[in-house]
């Protein structure tokens, strides 16, 4: 206790504030800008850190990682492209309550639960990062990979009214994060022949395309109505309660962001998952714990806030294992440790030996980071929210500019943009076939991880399936990857009964 | 060094900033004059990447750009060394990798192509300290004891992070009869991550275990000496395989950089050597300084070259 | 359920098959031995593809009521066929125009392009666009953070 006080004496300088908030301004923009996501964010600041002291350094990039995190909700909610994979459950509700005329409401519990769920996992950080990192450790391989396959059958499960659609999108999904050189070989893997391929389909190119290129070709084809749509709204009466948050939408809100930060905190702990698998999680477990799932998709703030509370809950518990026993969790995390290195910190529990006051510091520039976020946010949101009356003939050639930006800066050059658009006439096709698009982004971003822990899992079974029963927590996860496709298996079975019955009804 | 930048200005700026298909212009006269990409083969938070970033501030300082660092991990370091090959020979990307990815991986994996005199070499820094490791509460202490205790429990498992790894167990269990299943795992980061959680019983580390005595033990020192950190443990060939694993972190340009820049790059990699930032890291993460020019680096490869041939040739390997 | 699922169903089977039986064998090596094959998790990846599309397939044909599914509309509407094949062509344009001419008319030609292809036809917003746009991008990326961009 008595060093956190002396960290916030570190850090509560003028100067460390200002970079603070420095780092929020520049993470929230970013971040709310289609196609540019906090990986691209926190990269390009890193130059700005050589000349600034340690402390101002890790604060300004964590600034960063929590102002874009947050930040990508915005044009979720109001363009339908997500900045990054995931901000996507943020737009399935989110998007929809834009259209609604709520977009206020949606982008300021979007922020709320952003801060709550980071500001919780900051705490739990603070408390709880030695035992907890100590506790991860036990989940070794084989229950990663458990917990994967897991996490992308409820996913899966949850968009789409087809299990064997959905399951289809995630295994191309995977396929597609097969491309490039094997890890253990090598070998090159349907490649074929092109060299820019070895490295991999560059990610943020392929879920820039998926996410933000698809849609907006979607909405270039339907641009006349969206246009109509929206002056529809302006003329309408934009009513006080549409733009605030009632007390009415807190008590749907509440459990949902106590559930997102919880499981966006588990998952962040957790290597090799990510914000993404946070984040879907928690969308869906919110939309099967609700009383009203028929509301989820067409505007439940409470899908806002779950999402949100999880993406942002998993930034700083993802550098749980890094300060507790140097491993970095995410990207953010290996982003950080070059941080630590260049200014002479190693990270890991020495650290608490070594610089005491430094990790301290650290702890007290992240909750600042917190407040300043739900600051600079809620002044930003107001401005942001403008977008909304541009008309879509300014705004979609603007958003395409900015992805192809993203993709070039982040797949090595004019092959991302190549990449990115290639991905957003394949995601445009699962659009509107109703593949679900986002199982398949879920798919290749945990893909590697996916194939490395099943590598691994082989190995450290020795090859024998029997063995794994000696591992409980991945039974745990295996029985519940079974029970969730049955029970998905048995209500697409009635829905499907029913939509027989109704089938005289033209869809629309 | 922003203000080369501005003299860009004109027509040409976004242009400039935005590829390198306009970009051609003198590159050589003021080299660097933009920032340069120092690829590393591993994931962040390894031993590499740990020397690496360091490395990059203090050159990055002494030439008067950044240098920007980017892990292109894989293939024990060869898929880095895959990109330098293709990669401009104008100096501004470079790539930091351990002396054994081009001197020993490309006996043991058939994939990788490159050979040593595709590169040109700017000096060496530090030595690795490869050894065999495992989880601080295994009941052995040394090889012989481990050996034993496979033995008596088939299904062993040991964490390989690269093919030079592979190899090693392979040596040792040749002809053994002992049953020892291998995980692979990516880079220094991914081997701990197993290693702490009790995954695994027994892990090749290129060093970076040396960080953490409280957690991981060493079994076997993969150097041709002892390791200070562990003067009573007996090196691979005390123990009796006739193989040791030296490697150096090692400066590595292509082949057709001209001499100029090379020759910048080596000065400013000789006066790292002497930086008080590197020689404390140095000290810190247990990689002994271990600093040669470009042209002692250049008669270290060949030598290591030829030395893992006749290696490779005793244990009877082939690659893969 | 519809007819497009049994169509994209047909083309997934084919496309599973076509990367199970021709394309993995052909593109991606055999390991070494000891070591699992490289081509294993894609081959269960396509192998997965190929029998839920099956699956797809299978309870779309079984579908009664064969004149409601005639009757059933595309998907696809023909503006957004127009959409993609101007994002494709805008798009496509620009980067071969990158790749010959430089990032300068490359990225004009995509904001431009696209406004155009969308109905703006207002000189104002043709021109002021685009040069906030790339002023704006060169200010923020190789000004302010100092990244190279290449």
């Amino acid at each position: 206790m008595e060093n956190l006080i002396g960290g916030f004496q570190d850090i509560l300088t003028p100067v460390n504030i200002a970079w603070i908030a420095l780092g929020v301004t520049i993470g929230y923009v970013v971040g709310v800008l289609p196609g540019l996501g906090k990986g691209t964010a926190v990269a390009v600041a890193i130059p700005l850190t050589y000349y600034i002291s340690p402390l101002a350094a890790i604060a300004l990039l964590i600034g960063i990682a929590k102002g874009s995190t947050a930040g990508s909700a915005v044009s979720a909610i109001l363009l339908n492209a997500p900045g990054e994979p995931s901000s996507a459950p943020t737009a399935l509700d989110g998007y929809p309550l834009a259209r609604q005329g709520k977009a206020h409401k949606a982008l300021k519990m979007g922020l709320f639960a952003s801060v709550i769920g980071d500001f919780i996992s900051t705490l739990v950080l603070i408390v709880l990062a030695a035992p907890l990192a100590e506790y991860a450790l036990l989940i070794g391989p084989v229950e990663l990979c458990a917990i994967l396959l897991f996490s992308l059958t409820f996913i899966g499960g949850l968009s789409g009214s087809s299990l064997s659609k959905g399951m289809i999108a995630a295994c191309f999904g995977i396929l597609c994060s097969t491309v490039g050189l094997e890890i253990e070989t090598a070998i090159p893997r349907l490649t074929f022949g092109v060299l820019e391929l070895q490295d991999g389909l560059p990610l943020i190119p392929v879920a820039i395309g998926m996410l933000a290129t698809a849609e907006m070709i979607v909405q270039m084809g339907n641009h006349k109505s969206i246009d109509q749509q929206t002056s529809l709204l302006d003329e309408g009466n934009a009513s006080r309660e549409d733009k605030i948050v009632l007390w009415e939408d807190w008590k749907y809100c509440i459990p949902a962001i106590g559930r997102g930060t919880a499981i966006g905190t588990v998952v962040g702990i957790l290597p090799g998952l990510g914000a993404s698998v946070g984040s879907f999680l928690s969308y869906g477990a919110t939309k099967k714990a609700s009383k009203r799932p028929e509301l989820f998709g067409k505007g439940a703030i409470e899908g806002v806030a779950a999402a949100e509370s999880a993406d942002n809950a998993v930034v700083p518990a993802s550098l749980v294992p890094l300060f507790a026993i140097g491993i970095p969790g995410s990207v953010i995390a290996a982003i950080l440790i070059a941080a630590f290195i260049i200014h002479g910190v190693t990270p890991g529990p020495m650290m608490f030996v070594e610089q005491p006051r430094l990790v301290y510091g650290i702890y007290a520039a992240m909750i600042c980071a917190s407040l300043l976020l739900l600051c600079i946010g809620y002044f930003g949101l107001r401005f942001f929210a403008l977008v909304t009356k541009v008309p879509m003939r300014m705004i979609i050639p603007v958003v395409l500019f900015l992805c192809a930006i993203g993709a070039f800066l982040q797949g090595d050059g004019i092959f991302g943009v190549m990449v990115m658009l290639a991905f957003g006439v394949i995601g445009f096709l699962a659009k509107k076939l109703e593949f679900s698009f986002v199982t398949f982004l879920i798919g290749f971003v945990i893909g590697p991880s996916f194939e490395l822990t099943f590598r691994q899992s082989i190995a450290l079974l020795n090859r024998d399936i029997t063995q794994i029963i000696d591992r409980p927590i991945a039974i745990a996860f295996i029985v519940l990857t079974v029970l969730t496709i049955w029970r998905i298996a048995v209500a697409n079975g009635k829905k499907n009964q029913l939509a027989q019955k109704d089938s005289e009804i033209p869809k629309t | 060094m922003k203000n080369s930048m501005l003299s860009n200005l004109g027509l040409t700026f976004v242009a400039a900033s935005f590829g390198t298909a306009v970009v051609a212009g003198p590159a050589l006269a003021e080299y660097p004059d933009r920032p340069i990409t120092m690829m590393i083969g591993y994931k962040a938070g390894g031993g590499t990447d740990t020397v690496g970033r360091v490395l990059a501030k203090v050159m990055g300082e002494d030439l008067g750009q950044q240098i920007n660092i980017l892990n292109k991990a894989g293939a024990g370091g060869g898929i880095a060394t895959i990109k330098l090959k293709k990669a401009k020979p104008d100096g501004y990307t470079i790539l930091l990798n351990p002396s054994t990815s081009l001197t020993l991986n490309p006996y043991l994996v058939k994939k990788l192509t490159y050979r040593i005199d595709d590169y040109t070499y700017a000096g060496m820094l530090t030595a690795y300290q490869a050894a065999l490791v495992a989880p601080i509460d295994r009941p052995y202490n040394n090889l012989k004891e481990f050996l034993a205790y496979a033995k008596k429990n088939p299904g062993t498992k040991y964490a390989a992070l690269n093919s030079t790894a592979r190899m090693v167990m392979n040596v040792i269990t040749k002809d053994s009869g002992l049953d020892i299943s291998i995980v692979p795992v990516k880079g220094g980061a991914g081997m701990l991550a197993v290693v702490f959680g009790g995954q695994v019983d027994l892990a090749y580390s290129g060093g970076i275990h040396q960080q953490h005595p409280t957690k991981i033990k060493l079994i076997a020192a993969g150097t041709s000496s002892r390791q200070p950190l562990g003067p009573n443990i007996p090196t691979l060939r005390e123990d009796g395989y006739d193989m040791s694993f030296d490697s150096f972190t090692t400066l590595i340009v292509p082949k057709k950089t001209p001499k100029a820049i090379v020759a910048k790059l080596e000065a400013a990699l000789a006066k790292a050597a002497k930086n008080p930032d590197i020689i404390a890291l140095s000290a810190r993460v247990s990689f002994p300084m271990a600093h040669r020019n470009g042209a002692d680096a250049t008669a270290e490869m060949h030598r290591q070259w030829r030395d893992y041939g006749k290696l490779i040739k005793a244990t009877g390997t082939t690659a893969k | 359920m519809t007819r497009s699922d049994f169509i994209s169903g047909i083309v997934l089977l084919v496309f599973g098959l076509v990367f199970l039986f021709v394309l993995i064998p052909h593109d991606i090596e055999a390991g070494p031995e000891g070591v699992l094959p490289p081509s294993l998790v894609p081959n269960l990846m396509v192998g997965g593809i190929a029998l839920l599309s099956l699956i797809l397939i299978v309870k779309n044909w079984k579908r009664p009521g064969g004149q409601n599914v005639a009757r059933e509309q595309s998907p696809i509407s023909i503006s957004e066929v127009k959409a993609v094949a101007w994002a494709i062509t805008i798009i496509g344009v620009s980067i071969l125009l990158f790749l010959w001419g430089g990032a300068l008319p490359a990225a004009t030609l995509l904001v431009i392009g696209l406004m155009l292809a969308m109905g703006e036809r207002r000189l104002l917003p043709l021109v002021v666009t685009p040069v906030t746009l790339l002023i704006g991008a060169y200010l923020l990326f190789y000004q302010l953070l100092g990244t190279s961009i290449e």
